[in-house]
């Protein structure tokens, strides 16, 4: 018996659902999107989160300066826009470079772990942004609750990395996602239904449409693709399969209606507006209108500091050499000054300090 | 500043009563544009005789206070005999465990690990704890190579 008509029987009898078989078929979400919308929705959030630190990843790598100092680059990237090219095969995935970090870590005589002594900032990083070019056929979007309940897209194929307007300095992060061939895209909040607590996320086009495909294990985009309508208004469509989102007679819908948009879009950047099983009792179609961006904002976003000293935070001894404080960007107008009292001086020239 | 003779540490200690504490910290503001930016200077008045160590514990940072004694044997300080200070930044440390302030937390502390097994004279350790600037697999990875 299959574990659908299980679980028909189970909830007539008022019994919780079977749990699911392995080897899913079809998917259990399916959805439909315009390639210009999603491209949209992808841009417009960007415009206003791709400065936000609080939604970003950051990229660490590390360089030996001598036997006993190294030197960990951490480059911070933000919310990023993705672009469909159907026509194409492509995906296109950018992130703003926001903040350029160097921590020295050191192990000077008689210590036998590295200690972090400085910190720098550049604003080397300002105004960059990082370009990766998929293949669509061999990206996919992943989300794991226990994986810090974000969602990444997965590719196999290699991908090519350009910074708009710097192409030499993608070489750090083709070694750091070549390796990985996954980069985050967002984090969600906890899903209602255990059923979404790993989810596999495949891309089928057809047209001008994508449909976003959610399983809840590995596989392979479906050859077959299994159109469906919903109503005129609608600019999302999703179909749920009811023998994992069961649907009860007040025929209310799945309770993570709105979360599973967050698997291929912007978080809450469509809105659900009607429901109905169809064909009764396979499948719940759901319609989303798309969200107005700023309605849709969440949480208060961080923003990279626009000004900065360098170094952060650096030891210095007694008796030491000068320390160089540079302000970023140099603004003639600066005030400097302490804050508390100084063991050390303050020097007028551009601001040294010892 | 008088140093201990014939301590244990590889790296001679100041006596305590020759000097007040091992650190100071400096911090200079800059203001333009009506935004403010901050640079820290932690002077260490005498080097460092410690060293610290970092492990992930749960979902907390613990750190450990180290030592080489005048043999060049690397020494664990316990840790009932080992106190913990921030000297910059906002991060907290409780029974040796690390955390970020829950609330706008600084992206890096200063922490100083003493070791009190002698107390006349500066057993000491001074890191950056980069966290949350870093996240925690990451730091200890990159600071345990």
């Amino acid at each position: 018996m299959s574990t659908q008509k299980i679980n028909t029987e189970y909830r007539q009898a008022g019994i919780p659902d079977a749990p699911e078989v392995a080897n899913e078929s079809e998917p259990c979400i399916l959805g439909w999107i315009l390639e210009t919308d999603l491209n949209h929705l992808w841009a417009e959030r960007y415009a206003r989160d791709g400065h936000d630190l609080s939604e970003g990843e950051s990229v660490v790598t590390e360089r030996e300066k001598n036997r006993t100092t190294w030197e960990l680059s951490l480059v911070n990237l933000g919310y990023p826009k993705l672009k469909f090219n159907i026509s194409g095969r492509k995906l296109y995935l950018c992130k703003n470079l926001l903040t350029d970090l160097r921590l020295e870590l050191s192990t000077p005589n008689g210590m036998a772990a590295r200690q972090a002594i400085r910190i720098e900032q550049s604003d080397g990083s300002v105004g960059k942004i990082l370009e990766v070019t998929l293949s669509l056929d061999s990206t996919h979007v992943e989300y794991h609750l226990s994986g810090g309940s974000e969602v990444k897209v997965h590719w196999s194929k290699p991908a090519t990395y350009v910074i708009q307007g710097d192409p030499l300095n993608a070489d750090r992060f083709e070694q750091h996602y070549e390796v990985l061939k996954r980069m985050k895209l967002a984090r969600l909040p906890k899903p209602v239904s255990d059923a979404l607590a790993n989810a596999w996320v495949y891309f089928l086009a057809d047209g001008d449409k994508l449909y976003p495909s959610v399983y809840r294990q590995p596989g392979t985009a479906a050859a077959r693709l299994d159109q469906f309508q919903t109503s005129a208004e609608a600019r999302v469509g999703m179909r749920f399969a009811t023998r994992v989102f069961p649907i009860d007679s007040s025929q209310q819908p799945p309770e993570d209606k709105d979360w599973v948009i967050g698997l291929f879009a912007p978080s809450r950047s469509a809105t659900w507006v009607a429901g109905s099983l169809f064909p009764p009792p396979d499948y719940y179609l759901g319609a989303y209108v798309l969200s107005d961006a700023m309605q849709a904002r969440t949480t208060s976003a961080i923003r990279a500091q626009a000004l900065r000293l360098s170094p952060l935070v650096s030891f210095c001894d007694r008796g030491g050499p000068l320390e160089k404080v540079e302000l970023m960007p140099a603004a003639a107008q600066a005030t400097w000054g302490a804050e508390g009292t100084l063991c050390g001086k303050l020097l007028p020239q551009g601001g040294s300090y010892y | 500043m008088r140093f201990k003779q014939s301590g244990d540490t590889f790296i001679p200690a100041a006596s305590r009563d020759s000097l007040v504490t091992p650190t100071a910290t400096d911090v200079i503001k800059v203001s333009a544009g009506g935004e403010s930016a901050y640079a820290t200077f932690v002077i260490r008045w005498v080097q460092p005789t410690h060293f610290i160590r970092v492990a992930k514990q749960n979902s907390g940072l613990k750190l450990s206070l180290f030592y080489f004694n005048a043999d060049q044997q690397e020494k664990a300080v316990p840790d009932s005999l080992t106190s913990w200070e921030v000297v910059a930044g906002n991060g907290t440390v409780t029974s040796g465990v690390f955390k970020p302030a829950a609330q706008n937390p600084s992206p890096y502390s200063v922490v100083m690990g003493v070791d009190r097994s002698q107390e006349d004279e500066w057993r000491w350790g001074l890191t950056i704890i980069a966290l949350p600037m870093l996240d925690i697999d990451t730091l200890v990875d990159y600071y345990s190579r």
